[in-house]
C-alpha cells in the first residue's frame, strides 16, 4: 500500500484573469491519492481549469494490523507526529496525514499590520525611534 | 547608514506611546518592562542591521501576499518566537523601518491549542532510517 505525500493544493490562472483555484474537497477526499496541483503551472482557459496532478509516492515504512480496544481506540505505532488530520471515507477506510503546529498572526495583530500597512503605502507613518531617550533600558543587562 | 525606525499608526504607535508614558512615570509592572526593554532593543538591532542574527528576520510570505508589500517578522528575544514578535516593512522612505505591528501578549500555549493547528501545512518528508523491528512479546497470562 502506498502512502502519498500532499503538498499545497492551489492553480494560477493565466496573467489576464488572475483567479486561484483549490482543489474541491471531494478530490481532497477521493481515495488514497491527494490531488496536487502544480503552483506554476499556467492553466490554459480552454483546458477549464483542470487540475495538473502528480503523485509522491512515500516509501512504507511500516505496515501492520490494528485492532481496537474496547473504546474504540488503536495505538498509532511509528508515529512520528503529534496532530493528525483524519478522513473516514464511505468505505471505511481512514486516513491520517500529519499536520503540524503553526504560530499564526493572531486576529487583533492583524489588524494592526493592514491599519498600519495601508498608513504606510500613504506615505503615512509615525515618529521616528529616539533611542537616546532609552539609554538606560539598552544598557541594562539581560534578564 | 542605520535605519529610521518609525511607527506604525495609528496602533503601534498608541501602544508605544503608552508603554513609553507609563515608562516615565513609572507605572510600568515588571513584564511590561521587561517587554518594553526587548521592544527597545529589538528595534535597536533593527536600524543597526535588519539582518541581525539575534533577530532571526524573515519575510512572511501569506502576509506580504495580504498586505502587497514585504512585511518581515523579527523575533523580542533571540530564538525565542514565543516572547514576542514584531512585524515591519520598509519605508516610507530610503532607509527607514516602519514596525506595522507588535505581537505583545502571544496566547498562552495551551489556550486555544487548537486552533493553532494549520490544515493546510504537510512538513516536508523526512528521510529517516530504516524503522526498527517492533519488539515482539511474548503472549502471556492476562491479569484479571
Amino acid at each position: 500500500m502506498a502512502k502519498v505525500e500532499t503538498a499545497e493544493t492551489s492553480a494560477v490562472a493565466p496573467a489576464r484573469k488572475p483567479v486561484r483555484k483549490k482543489a474541491s474537497a471531494g478530490a481532497r477526499k477521493s481515495g488514497y491519492i491527494t490531488i496536487v496541483v502544480d503552483k506554476d503551472h499556467l492553466l490554459d482557459e480552454d483546458v477549464n481549469y483542470n487540475y495538473v496532478a502528480r503523485a509522491i509516492v512515500s516509501d512504507v515504512v511500516l505496515e501492520r494490523d490494528v485492532r481496537l480496544d474496547s473504546k474504540k481506540r488503536a495505538t498509532l505505532t511509528g508515529a512520528e507526529f503529534d496532530h493528525y488530520h483524519m478522513i473516514v471515507q464511505s468505505d471505511g477506510t481512514i486516513v491520517l496525514e500529519p499536520r503540524v503546529l503553526a504560530r499564526p498572526v493572531p486576529p487583533r495583530v492583524l489588524a494592526m499590520i493592514d491599519s498600519s500597512v495601508e498608513n504606510l503605502q500613504k506615505g503615512r507613518a509615525g515618529k521616528s525611534i529616539d533611542f537616546a531617550e532609552y539609554r538606560e533600558l539598552l544598557d541594562e543587562d539581560d534578564e | 547608514v542605520p535605519f529610521v525606525i518609525r511607527k506604525g499608526v495609528p496602533d503601534v504607535e498608541r501602544i508605544w506611546e503608552d508603554l513609553e508614558t507609563r515608562l516615565k512615570a513609572g507605572t510600568l509592572d515588571a513584564d511590561e518592562r521587561i517587554f518594553l526593554k526587548r521592544l527597545v532593543k529589538a528595534a535597536h538591532h533593527l536600524s543597526q542591521n535588519p539582518r541581525h542574527p539575534g533577530l532571526q528576520s524573515h519575510e512572511i510570505d501569506d502576509l506580504s501576499r495580504r498586505a502587497k508589500v514585504k512585511v518581515w517578522c523579527s523575533y523580542l528575544q533571540n530564538n525565542a518566537p514565543a516572547a514576542g514578535r514584531i512585524f515591519w516593512c520598509y519605508g516610507p522612505g530610503q532607509d527607514e523601518i516602519t514596525i506595522v505591528g507588535i505581537e505583545p501578549h502571544p496566547e498562552d500555549r495551551k489556550s486555544r491549542g487548537y486552533e493553532r493547528v494549520t490544515l493546510s501545512a504537510m512538513p516536508r518528508e523526512k528521510k529517516k532510517p530504516a524503522a526498527e523491528q517492533p519488539k515482539t512479546k511474548k503472549p502471556g497470562k492476562r491479569k484479571k
